[in-house]
């Protein structure tokens, strides 16, 4: 029984540690990035905010149950007389505690979408439009808003006036934005961030939540425009969304993309900065690069997969005097 | 959104409360929707003994007190009738919950409408900016397209 006790403390403590300590210098590399996001190309800077963000996180799961799991029950004797430490105790407790907390905001965020969703759903029919293959749902109401909901399925909810305002290439232009949020997972990546964002003020000293929403909506809207739809439409639909919209506040806690995201600090300077550039510049010229973001991202997978289980053997006993340190 | 929320001691006011009732209160409700006028003893003989005469009239008093219900007294009892039909009570619903999805509601902080107000003001202009081009743009388009 206190071997699995001293395991899980273990384990704990080291997610932990090991979090805090990628956090403090994920910070550090971030203070001195920060600058120079405002320079990259939106999907660029949007990516390094997001892999920034949960490095430490990524981090800390792959030491803890990758690396000292292992050593732990590979080489500690079952039959271990050893106690569990102060240091330990408490440093598991946080440890717990930071796993509680997140698994509560991602219980919390996917709580309140679904009632959302819900209600949404009830009052509303299915649309059916030549070319859009996710399901579409007009909402009844005097409501203006167009969202996306599902982390890896979408659905796209429309209010009434929406679909009354915009015109039918503004509308394909609106949700061809949409469905760029939907081809880089940006509700998962929001449940992910909202899930793993930092206590208090550490969480604004890289722009925070909403640096990233920022970013990940003028990135949409220049996929939009590098997909097909007119700057001039989305602009346009913009322009109209954005004045009926006028005045609400938006929620950060539900996992829905909005076509007019009105975050704390609204996206809408960024997105306009970048619509007038696109209005003058035409469309982005897209790169084909030989390998996409999936491939490089599964062959660097399976890189690091032969790499551990070539080497992890080698390393389980220096891991594993290590975690003296902390047990003592 | 103001009006979602009741200032307490309201009770049957214009604005009724737009929250999620409980599987009582929608069970009355519809009862009441469907009956239009009812007093406490025509839902207990329709209801018991499922449900007992005090849990039903402090339901009533509930949904009055969210003015969800209106009553008038009847010699010495009241009578309850909805203060909206069901449609309107599921259409404000709907917006309230998408309100509160879009605007902050129980999600939002009291500090969080003050801020935006300010950043929608600054918000306007931008928009007015690009409302602009847009149009020179499109009149640019129309020209062109004319001129073919």
């Amino acid at each position: 029984m206190m071997f699995y006790l001293l395991c899980a403390a273990l384990c704990l403590s080291v997610l932990f540690v090991v979090t805090a300590g990628a956090t403090a210098l994920c910070l550090l590399v971030a203070r001195s990035l920060s600058l120079r996001f405002e320079n990259l190309k939106p999907r660029t800077a949007a990516n390094w905010l997001f892999a920034i963000r949960l490095l430490p996180v990524f981090t800390a799961c792959v030491v803890a149950f990758g690396f000292v799991l292992p050593a732990f029950l590979k080489l500690e004797p079952r039959s271990t007389a050893e106690g569990m430490s102060l240091k330990l105790a408490t440093l598991a407790l946080a440890g717990a505690t930071l796993i509680v907390t997140v698994a509560m905001r991602i219980a919390r965020s996917l709580q309140a979408t679904a009632q959302v969703e819900g209600d949404w759903r009830r009052r509303s029919h299915e649309l059916h439009m030549t070319g859009f293959s996710s399901p579409l749902y007009c909402v009844e109401g005097a409501f203006p808003f167009l969202a996306v909901t599902g982390l890896l399925r979408p659905r796209v909810y429309l209010g009434r006036p929406v679909v009354e305002l915009l015109s039918p290439a503004e509308m394909q232009a609106a949700l061809a934005h949409e469905m760029a949020h939907v081809r880089s997972f940006d509700n998962l990546k929001q449940l992910l961030l909202k899930s793993l964002r930092w206590p208090g003020a550490f969480d604004s000293l890289i722009g925070g939540f909403s640096t990233w929403v920022h970013a990940s909506e003028a990135a949409a809207d220049e996929e939009a425009v590098a997909a097909g739809a007119m700057a001039l439409d989305l602009s346009s639909a913009l322009v109209k969304m954005g004045r009926i919209a006028r005045g609400n506040i938006p929620t950060p806690q539900i996992l829905a993309s909005q076509f007019t995201p009105y975050a704390a600090a609204s996206s809408l300077p960024a997105r306009i900065a970048r619509l007038e550039r696109l209005l003058e510049d035409g469309p982005p010229v897209v790169k084909v690069r030989p390998l996409g973001n999936g491939t490089i991202f599964a062959l660097s997978l399976a890189a690091g997969i032969l790499a551990y289980a070539a080497g992890i053997n080698a390393i389980l006993p220096w891991i594993h005097d290590a975690l003296e340190l902390l047990v003592r | 959104m103001w009006w979602f929320k009741r200032q307490p001691g309201s009770a049957g006011s214009e604005r009724p409360a737009l929250e999620r009732l409980g599987n009582l209160e929608s069970e009355l409700m519809e009862q009441i929707w469907l009956l239009e006028e009812v007093c406490v003893r025509d839902l207990h003989s329709k209801l018991a003994p499922r449900l007992a005469y005090t849990t039903i009239m402090t339901t009533l008093d509930r949904l009055y007190k969210k003015g969800l219900l209106r009553r008038r007294k009847v010699g010495k009892a009241y009578v309850y009738f909805p203060a909206l039909s069901e449609k309107e009570y599921q259409g404000r619903l709907t917006e309230h919950f998408i309100g509160l999805a879009l605007n902050g509601g129980k999600f939002g902080h009291a500090v969080l409408s003050s801020f935006v107000n300010a950043v929608t003001e600054t918000d306007e202009e931008m928009l007015d900016r690009l409302d602009l081009l847009v149009k020179a743009k499109q009149k640019i388009l129309r020209r062109t397209e004319s001129e073919r």
